[in-house]
């Protein structure tokens, strides 16, 4: 069972974790300028606009150190039939969700990670994988990954969790 | 020997034996007996809230004695709650209320939350009260997701939809009174006589006090007093003699004494010293009060940033007023929840350790004394002291 | 010069407090967007919708303060200035054709004022000012979703 593995690597990896963490926020690589601003886009996922090459994405979706889950908590849906960005057969992917930040170590730039739940089945039961980056309690729920999220879908049965890419953090 | 003393002897044997043979054969049982537990559970039972992570719909919390050596003594019943059911503990009436939910077609269909009511002697369930706004808050499981105040007349359950309230429950009477906004705080902190508290994302705690028909009668929101970003209190304190004790993400306790219908903010402390820097609280149960007032917490090393929910190593006693360390539990395996239970001579410590089995320590002393193990447990998350 | 430059143009000049697009759509999608959705239609009984709507709010003195006392925003970590960028954006970009067009874009000293006074019961307060706006405002004049009914309906 993941449980023991995970518990059990984590008191090794956290040593890491702390060391490795850069700042909370990565850099943007270029600045909007009044002239090339139209009016705001919509806030959809963003392509790599501010960068010049395109970012990679390395890592394994079904490990738990693939860097876009650093406050996952839950079953990863790339081991459920789904992926790191799509859900598995006949789940939801509940639009209600908690949004963190993680640094991709490839080109060091922190990214808007949106924890997405796919709901509507009984656990996974693959690849659980806990990770606390900026989570927070429950009186923080935009921060915290204690709640089971599956709050927009028919059925809150919680399956498992993608991490969807919507942009980059900024610099503060 | 002649032969009819060989008889004599023979027959005496025969009239002695044959009817002890005969009534030494098993009498047939009573069909249908079924067990029973005493309404006031012994001090050293606790109960081990089983959410099954991997299959939620079919937890179950088991009632267990903490002192047995064997399963046959050790499991006394279980009960089922589905959907990560929040528990809370009758003293008044032998009952134990379960906030759970349900759907019409298992893991889908319509859906119902409803505050089960369990008897404690039978295990069985004698009543229900539908919650209503289906909107229970479905979080990992801790004890202030539900609570009794009021001398146990009214129960508060803590809503997440994502907007933040309570609802509130008169038990007696077992219908559902009011459901009560929060503005961005939770859980649940009984506060004086018939109110509670809940930490806020402002870094404040906000009270409600209800009048007898669980209506609002006043609200009172403190000036902010911790950094949520910096130095978040864990949502989960050790309430020891009407006073809450949080620990902070970085290893400091926050008391906020919750006897009046206001709290009162204490002054902060610091669990660790330079010796034992970079320890920090950690895991899912992370804090509990024996029954002497004195505080337990589940400590890791190393602690930083996402590191609140690592396992413990050890477990740390204070007195909570002298904030003197007491005791550094060194655990036997790594452990992510712990309660102690309510015997008030040797109160006993019981871990889930990362094999999620339940080790069993002696609370002063932290002497090791015995592992539950394969007890059909699976993730057993929280432990409660039988109260 | 396109009309779009001078839109822009005149937004930088004149709107203090929304220099910085990409900031307030970083701050809205970490802090709102979770609940709120990327569009902030929200969930009819669970979030409250923005789009389209939100814009109302700023049609009486009670409502503009309303959506800064709100817990999600009057207990955000923002600062004063990065709050009162990002509302200025959510107003603009979600609900431009609602708002009064004699707007005054927040500042960051009264986002400041407003945030000590948070809201205990938005849900409650939701329906009191709605109910009033349905008075003077013609679209919210019957106007009805999961929470409120209100303004005269047939």
């Amino acid at each position: 069972m993941n449980w023991i593995d995970k518990l059990v690597e984590k008191h090794s990896r956290d040593v890491a974790q702390r060391t490795s963490r850069r700042g909370f926020f990565g850099k943007l690589a270029g600045v909007l300028t009044a002239s090339a601003v139209a009016l705001p886009l919509l806030p959809v996922a963003r392509g790599g606009g501010h960068q010049a090459a395109m970012p990679k994405d390395t890592g394994d979706p079904t490990s738990c150190d693939y860097w876009r889950y650093c406050a996952i908590d839950g079953f990863l849906c790339s081991c459920c039939g789904g992926s790191q960005n799509s859900c598995p057969p006949g789940t939801q992917m509940s639009p209600i969700t908690w949004i963190g930040t993680c640094l991709n170590p490839d080109d060091d730039t922190s990214y808007i990670i949106s924890y997405n739940d796919c709901c509507g089945k009984s656990s996974c039961g693959a690849c659980l994988c806990m990770r606390e980056e900026g989570d927070r309690p429950l009186y923080r729920p935009q921060l915290s990954n204690d709640y089971n999220w599956c709050l927009g879908t028919d059925s809150q049965a919680y399956h498992c969790t993608v991490a969807l890419v919507l942009g980059t953090a900024l610099d503060k | 020997m002649k032969s009819d003393q060989l008889t004599r002897y023979f027959l005496i044997l025969v009239f002695v034996l044959v009817p002890v043979t005969v009534s030494a054969e098993l009498k047939p049982d009573r069909m249908g007996d079924v067990k029973t537990l005493p309404e006031q559970y012994p001090s050293q039972w606790i109960l081990v809230h089983d959410v099954a992570f991997n299959h939620m719909f079919d937890g179950k919390t088991i009632v267990m004695d903490a002192t047995a050596d064997t399963i046959a003594d050790q499991f006394k019943g279980m009960f089922n709650s589905s959907l990560v059911g929040q528990l809370a503990q009758g003293t008044v009436r032998p009952e134990i209320y379960v906030a759970e939910t349900f759907y019409s077609r298992g893991t889908r269909g319509t859906r119902t939350d409803v505050l089960t009511i369990y008897d404690k002697s039978t295990l069985s369930p004698i009543d229900e009260v539908d919650l209503g706004n289906n909107s229970r808050a479905l979080t990992l499981p801790l004890k202030y997701a539900v609570q009794l105040i009021d001398d146990e007349k009214l129960l508060l359950v803590y809503n997440f939809s994502p907007a933040m309230s309570v609802s509130v429950v008169d038990i007696r009477q077992r219908e559902l009174l009011n459901v009560v906004a929060l503005p961005g705080c939770a859980p649940i902190y009984p506060t004086g006589q018939r109110g509670f508290s809940a930490l806020c994302g402002e870094g404040a705690i906000f009270t409600v006090q209800l009048d007898a028909d669980g209506q609002v009668k006043s609200t009172v929101r403190s000036e902010a007093f911790f950094d949520v970003d910096a130095d978040p209190l864990f949502a989960k304190p050790a309430i020891a003699n009407g006073i809450g004790y949080f620990p902070s993400y970085a290893g400091d306790i926050v008391p906020i004494d919750l006897r009046d219908d206001k709290p009162i903010v204490g002054e902060r402390w610091s669990m660790t010293d330079d010796e034992t820097a970079g320890w920090r609280p950690g895991g899912v149960a992370i804090a509990d009060a024996d029954a002497n007032g004195i505080i337990y917490m589940l400590m890791h090393p190393g602690g930083g940033d996402g590191s609140h929910s690592n396992p413990g190593l050890e477990v740390w006693a204070f007195d909570p007023v002298s904030k003197e360390r007491l005791a550094r539990h060194e655990l036997k395996l790594p452990a992510i929840s712990m309660a102690l239970t309510r015997d008030t001579e040797n109160p006993l410590l019981v871990v889930t350790n990362v094999e999620m089995q339940i080790d069993v320590y002696a609370a002063k002393s932290g002497e090791f004394l015995r592992t539950l193990a394969d007890f059909g447990g699976e993730t057993p998350l929280l432990l409660l002291g039988a109260k | 010069m396109s009309w779009r430059f001078s839109l822009a143009l005149t937004f930088f000049l004149t709107v203090p407090g929304w220099a910085n697009n990409e900031r307030a759509w970083v701050n809205y999608a970490l802090r709102c967007q979770g609940c709120h959705l990327p569009d902030a239609m929200g969930m009819q009984g669970k979030v409250p919708r923005l789009n389209g709507f939100v814009g109302y709010f700023l049609h009486s003195d009670e409502g503009r303060r309303f959506i800064i006392q709100v817990p999600g925003v009057s207990k955000s970590t923002l600062s004063d200035e990065e709050l009162s960028e990002l509302m200025n954006w959510v107003v603009n970009e979600f609900s431009a054709a609602q708002m009064p067009a004699d707007f005054v874009p927040y500042t960051p000293d009264e986002i400041n004022r407003l945030r000590k006074d948070p809201e205990s019961d938005p849900l409650e307060r939701r329906g009191d000012i709605l109910t009033k706006l349905a008075v003077t405002v013609p679209e919210l004049d019957c106007y009805t979703d999961a929470w409120v009914t209100v303004g005269n309906c047939p």
